[in-house]
């Protein structure tokens, strides 16, 4: 019985330190996540009810009004270029980004002439900080690129970001550039992990490299693909297009897309407008939130399972 | 050893992590325990920092045998300057717990600072005679200016350095190309340095005479400086939206006087130059509405008022320029990649292309922080800083009916001082003596000097600092002393107060237009892609009264 009782108290201990370790590890990213998630994200939700007393200096009261006047941005004109340029955003990164991402990945998994190189290239938009990035390419699109024009082709021309026929069109590539890294690295890790048997078999009943992507490769990471689906369905009102590292608050209101005119309204306006900016990303989310539940339980019901 | 291994690399990944959880903290030097210490928050901007280290150096002498604290003598100030923290929007929201006691800022909406309750009350020291001076500090401020900074009759800021926007020229290119009108013909240029025009302001002997007097011969002084194969102008191409607004602003004030510019920012008193629906002529002629009276509830009536009409030609006209040559602007004004830096280097050096820039559009501030980025460095003989001889361009006016007017200068993100008052008492003892020793006479006067930016105070500089002042520094001493009038358009207005992102002084979103149902923000860009004229942009910026109610209505009581 001692013996019992000194083998369950052992096992009691470990299983004590083991669980006390584990807390002192989560703790951190626990008291994280309550203050700058939860309690920020709570917080924001409160504020779309009350409003700023000036007087008082502080926000007071409980009501609908805010939420009634961020239905109102839906005729505003800023509402008819946002959703235009927000759909094209999502259209351009669903539509192009996507395929190409694939392409690349599958390219890269292939172990085909440089892949390293491409891996590199596409990747370090992903490394090197946003602002640094879009410093260079600035300086490509606004000197090199007319200077290129001018010595070959004996052409004065504009910089892209400069002629406004081309500007947003450039703001698109970069976003969509600068995008590549993350789905190109997660794509190809999930290709890694096919069997690779099951590809030789392919290989022997004579399918070629695009009957192989689309009965065995896509198929395999299909649930990176439709988590990259979801999660860009739920960011379609946040995507701000990299229109603030590009224009500050000074781009022009027909380049807006939803995510940077809610980022710059916050950015240039004072404590009186945050109760009406809190009730539009509610009315945003009440929105986007059924929208993305849908696209989900669409990927999930028609798309590739697990087996 | 395993074991051992495995603890000391989790120790280091938890400081590794710890790292990004603490904030940076740059010690400048090393804390001295024998004195006191106290802490100054400078914005680094056009001004630089070297004229407060003129003052540390100064003050800490003078106290090196002056205890603030038990058991220490002496006094170590500690300076921070930079662009990010040091400015009135950030310091909202950190001056209950920033290390600096003391700031120098620049622009921001003071009221937003005050509402902290942090803000400490120098009332004390403004009111008292200055050490060794018949003045006290509110003796030497501007009427604007005490209306703005008090608050119940107590003082909670005090102003510093002024700064105008506008128009800077080479004054050694204009004199060896002869660039001035004549005052035998206003139409044509001068034969020599002789028999310029009267200028802008209509009277011999200014520092205006043989400058465009009006928007027209502003124009034509481009074309000839064009027709000499050079450029007439230039501006920041990264900051342009920012550049080119604030040249507009400074437009619309001279045009509007101050009176009428404040309109905009006290909604009480007369507008007499509101332009009348469909009053602009195919020739330029305009049809104002009778004058009345401005209040809240009609403020915008406002976004008609002919300076803003003008303004916004004459930056449609310099950007479109002259049919045989072009844009009057430099090719790297419209560039993202030409930094504020970039566009001094292009006015100070000149072109890429070898061409000379005769015009720079920036503030007053820019020459000592193109001293300060070393754009001067390597400018050797008569293009040394020293030799240089630039000066601030009166602005022409808008038409020939305001030649003559007093031209109008906006200081709107002047300079300020304040200081915390989640201080010690020993500590609020040192700040109040700081403070004073940065409003003496003998202080003001090393600023100017230092900076060669004039105070928004009442000063003297004596006859050897006027002498020591480069051509630019005194050119910019006479424009703000003596020729212009200086505009300081804060406000105690209260729906001013509660909207300050749109109503607040030099506010580009308050020029927002509408156009064959799209909208435009930035007039620049608006005339650059050739979009709409400036009359469509302007008769686009009307609002009708309900949508005035609808955004500010709440403001009205």
């Amino acid at each position: 019985m001692n013996l019992k009782n000194i083998q369950k108290t052992n096992k009691l201990q470990n299983s004590l330190k083991k669980n006390t370790f584990y807390f002192i590890l989560l703790l951190w990213p626990l008291i994280h996540f309550l203050v700058f998630y939860l309690y920020v994200n709570l917080n924001s939700i409160l504020l779309a009810f009350r409003s700023y007393d000036f007087d008082k200096k502080q926000f007071v009261g409980f009501g609908l009004d805010n939420i009634k006047k961020a239905f109102e941005f839906f005729t505003l004109p800023y509402f008819k270029y946002s959703i235009k340029n927000s759909c094209v955003a999502f259209g351009v990164s669903f539509f192009i980004g996507t395929p190409l991402g694939l392409l690349f990945a599958f390219y890269i998994y292939k172990k085909m002439l440089f892949h390293n190189f491409f891996k590199f290239l596409l990747f370090l938009p992903s490394i090197i900080p946003s602002v640094a990035m879009v410093l260079i390419f600035m300086y490509f699109t606004e000197e090199a690129y007319p200077d290129l024009a001018n010595l070959l082709f004996n052409t004065q021309v504009e910089g892209l970001l400069q002629n406004p026929n081309t500007a947003f069109a450039t703001v698109i590539f970069y976003t969509l550039w600068a995008g590549f890294g993350t789905s190109v690295v997660m794509y190809a890790s999930a290709m890694s992990t096919i069997n690779e048997s099951v590809v030789e078999a392919a290989k022997l009943d004579g399918a070629g490299p695009l009957r192989e992507f689309i009965s065995i490769t896509f198929p395999s990471v299909y649930s990176t693909f439709s988590t990259f689906l979801v999660v860009s369905v739920a960011g379609f009102v946040t995507n701000q297009l990299n229109l603030y590292t590009f224009f500050s608050t000074n781009a022009e209101p027909k380049f807006y897309t939803i995510g940077y005119y809610l980022f710059r309204e916050i950015n240039v306006s004072g404590k009186l407008q945050y109760p009406y900016l809190s009730a539009l990303g509610i009315v945003l989310t009440i929105c986007v939130a059924p929208l993305t539940f849908l696209v989900k339980y669409l990927v999930n019901r028609f798309g590739y399972g697990e087996d | 050893m395993k074991k051992i291994l495995i603890l000391a690399l989790a120790v280091l990944m938890c400081f590794v992590t710890l790292m990004g959880n603490v904030a940076c903290s740059t010690k400048l030097e090393t804390i001295d325990k024998t004195k006191t210490q106290l802490y100054v928050g400078n914005y680094d901007g056009g001004v630089g920092k070297v004229w407060l280290e003129n003052i540390k150096a100064r003050f800490e002498e003078e106290y090196k045998d002056v205890p603030f604290e038990e058991g220490k003598k002496g006094v170590q100030i500690i300076i921070k300057s930079d662009k990010t923290t040091m400015v009135p929007e950030t310091l909202v929201n950190m001056i209950a717990t920033i290390t600096e006691e003391v700031f120098f800022t620049a622009g921001g909406n003071f009221y937003d600072l005050y509402n902290t309750g942090k803000l400490l009350d120098l009332t004390n020291i403004v009111t008292k005679n200055l050490p060794g001076e018949n003045k006290t500090i509110e003796e030497k401020m501007y009427k604007d200016y005490k209306d703005y900074y008090t608050v119940d009759g107590k003082y909670y800021c005090l102003p510093h350095y002024e700064y105008g926007n506008g128009i800077i020229y080479d004054v050694d290119y204009f004199d060896d190309n002869l660039l001035y009108f004549s005052s035998i013909d206003n139409n044509s240029f001068v034969k020599n340095l002789k028999n310029k025009s009267v200028g802008p302001d209509n009277t011999p002997g200014t520092i205006d005479d043989g400058l465009p007097a009006t928007y027209e011969q502003f124009y034509a002084l481009c074309e000839r400086i064009q027709y000499y194969s050079d450029v007439p102008m230039t501006w920041s191409g990264e900051y342009k939206d920012y550049y080119s607004f604030l040249l507009l602003d400074s437009l619309f004030a001279d045009y509007e006087g101050k009176e009428g510019y404040m309109l905009n920012y006290t909604f009480d008193g007369t507008a007499s130059t509101i332009i009348a629906d469909n009053g602009i002529s195919a020739n330029n002629e305009i049809t104002f509405k009778q004058p009345f009276k401005i209040t809240r509830s009609n403020g915008y009536e406002l976004r008609q008022q002919a300076g803003k009409y003008f303004g916004l030609d004459f930056i449609d006209k310099i950007i479109e320029g002259s049919a045989e040559n072009g844009s009057f602007l430099y090719s790297e004004s419209f560039k993202k990649t030409n930094s504020h830096l970039d566009a001094q280097e292009n006015f100070i050096k000149g072109t890429r292309e070898g061409n000379k820039i005769a015009m720079l559009v920036e503030g007053s501030w820019w020459e000592i922080e193109a001293a300060a980025g070393g754009k001067f460095d390597d400018q050797t003989g008569s293009m040394a800083r020293e030799n240089r001889n630039f000066a601030f361009m009166p602005l022409p006016k808008a038409t020939l009916d305001k030649v003559g007017e007093k031209t109008i200068v906006v200081n709107a993100g002047g300079g300020s001082c304040f200081a915390r008052n989640n201080v010690s008492d020993a500590k609020k003892s040192l700040i109040e003596e700081f403070i004073t020793f940065c409003y003496s006479e003998k202080s003001l006067q090393e600023f100017h000097v230092t900076t060669g930016i004039p105070l928004a105070l009442k000063y003297e500089l004596t006859d050897a600092q006027l002498e020591g002042l480069s051509p630019y520094q005194k050119s910019l001493y006479d424009y703000f002393n003596d020729y212009a009038e200086v505009v300081f358009p804060n406000t105690k207005e209260e729906m001013v107060l509660r909207n300050y992102s749109t109503l607040g002084p030099q506010k580009l979103d308050a020029w927002t237009t509408t156009v064959g149902g799209e909208d435009y923000k930035m007039p620049c860009n608006t005339f650059k892609n050739h979009t709409v004229s400036a009359k469509e942009y302007f008769e686009g910026m009307k609002m009708t009264e309900s949508a005035w109610i609808n955004a500010y209505g709440s403001s009205f009581n």
